[in-house]
């Protein structure tokens, strides 16, 4: 029996690199979010930051994992053993990218709806993990959330261009865009490995431009007004 | 016509009427500054000294007076990048 990696061979150092650029750029948001948070005391703010947290953690845990099968192939002759142990930690790394990314996406768009009453995020939270736990295609239900999640931030993200039309929004929602292409294509990675690859060079695309925008903010915040 | 004021613009007009009062301001003045009805103008300083953006201070005549904190100073400060994160990401 022959054990499948999600990623194919010669991508797994870059989507490693990759899934560190994420882990990095979603950190960076969320701390200025936090700090948006401090000094206005808006709850959207820190909900923002969160959500952040929560999208960190996934590509964290996810790098984390696939560092250490790296370490294992390179430690030893690749066993049978060692080669099941490895996929299991890439399997296992994917669950938990999948778990940490849902909330995160998941209080991304509650932030979107504008509500007040976080229930309705536990409410969600709930239904998502457990709906996933219980199917036997864990990882093409997450990605089909993922997507139908994303659909809606994009669409909010597209009135918020319309209402401000600035660089800014539309980075935003491009990035959003290519978020949303990213999930709809790790649809097709499971059983194409070159889906896969496609869909960390579109998220790289999105977390660029996120990081153009908050570079953008954080040159004219410099100006004084 | 013009663009209506968001919260964060309104807070920013406030703080920076006090700010540019030497940082003691009478309600009065913060009022004409601000260009809030005087109810509006109340339930946003009852906020601001919530959330610890703006003291008040007793004067010895009876009257009262309105002070920045430091956090108050800080909000002038990073007022753009407060306002281009929000709009950006659509927290606002």
């Amino acid at each position: 029996m022959g054990y499948v990696f999600v990623s194919p061979n010669w991508f797994f150092n870059y989507s490693i690199i990759l899934e560190v650029i994420f882990a990095v750029i979603t950190l960076v948001v969320s701390y200025y979010a936090f700090k948006v948070f401090k000094l206005t005391d808006k709850k959207q703010a820190k909900l923002f930051s969160t959500a952040f947290v929560f999208i960190c953690l996934s590509y964290v845990i996810q790098a984390m994992l696939n560092i250490i099968i790296l370490w294992k192939i390179a430690d030893r002759v690749v066993s049978m053993i060692n080669l099941r142990d490895a996929a299991l930690l890439n399997l296992f790394g994917l669950y938990a990218h999948a778990l940490f990314f849902i909330i995160g996406i998941i209080i991304l768009a509650y932030v979107n709806f504008k509500v007040d009453n976080i229930k309705i995020v536990w409410l969600i939270v709930a239904l998502v993990v457990t709906s996933i736990f219980f199917t036997p295609n864990k990882l093409i239900l997450f990605y089909m959330l993922s997507s139908i999640l994303l659909m809606f931030i994009v669409v909010n993200y597209f009135l918020n261009y319309v209402r401000h039309k600035t660089p800014n929004t539309m980075l935003v929602l491009v990035a959003m865009i290519f978020l949303l292409f990213g999930a709809l294509h790790y649809l097709f990675a499971l059983d194409h490995e070159i889906y896969y690859v496609i869909g960390h060079i579109l998220e790289f695309f999105a977390y660029s431009m996120i990081l153009i925008n908050l570079y953008l903010i954080l040159n004219h915040g410099k100006k004084k007004r | 016509m013009a663009k209506k004021r968001d919260r964060l613009q309104i807070i920013y007009d406030i703080l920076k009427a006090i700010h540019d009062k030497n940082n003691r301001i009478r309600p009065t003045h913060i009022l004409y500054k601000s260009n809030l009805s005087h109810q509006m103008m109340e339930e946003y300083l009852g906020e601001l000294i919530t959330k610890g953006f703006v003291i008040m201070n007793s004067e010895k005549n009876g009257g009262k007076t309105y002070s920045l904190t430091q956090k108050g100073f800080d909000y002038l400060n990073k007022y753009k990048l407060i306002s281009e994160f929000t709009d950006s990401f659509g927290l606002e």
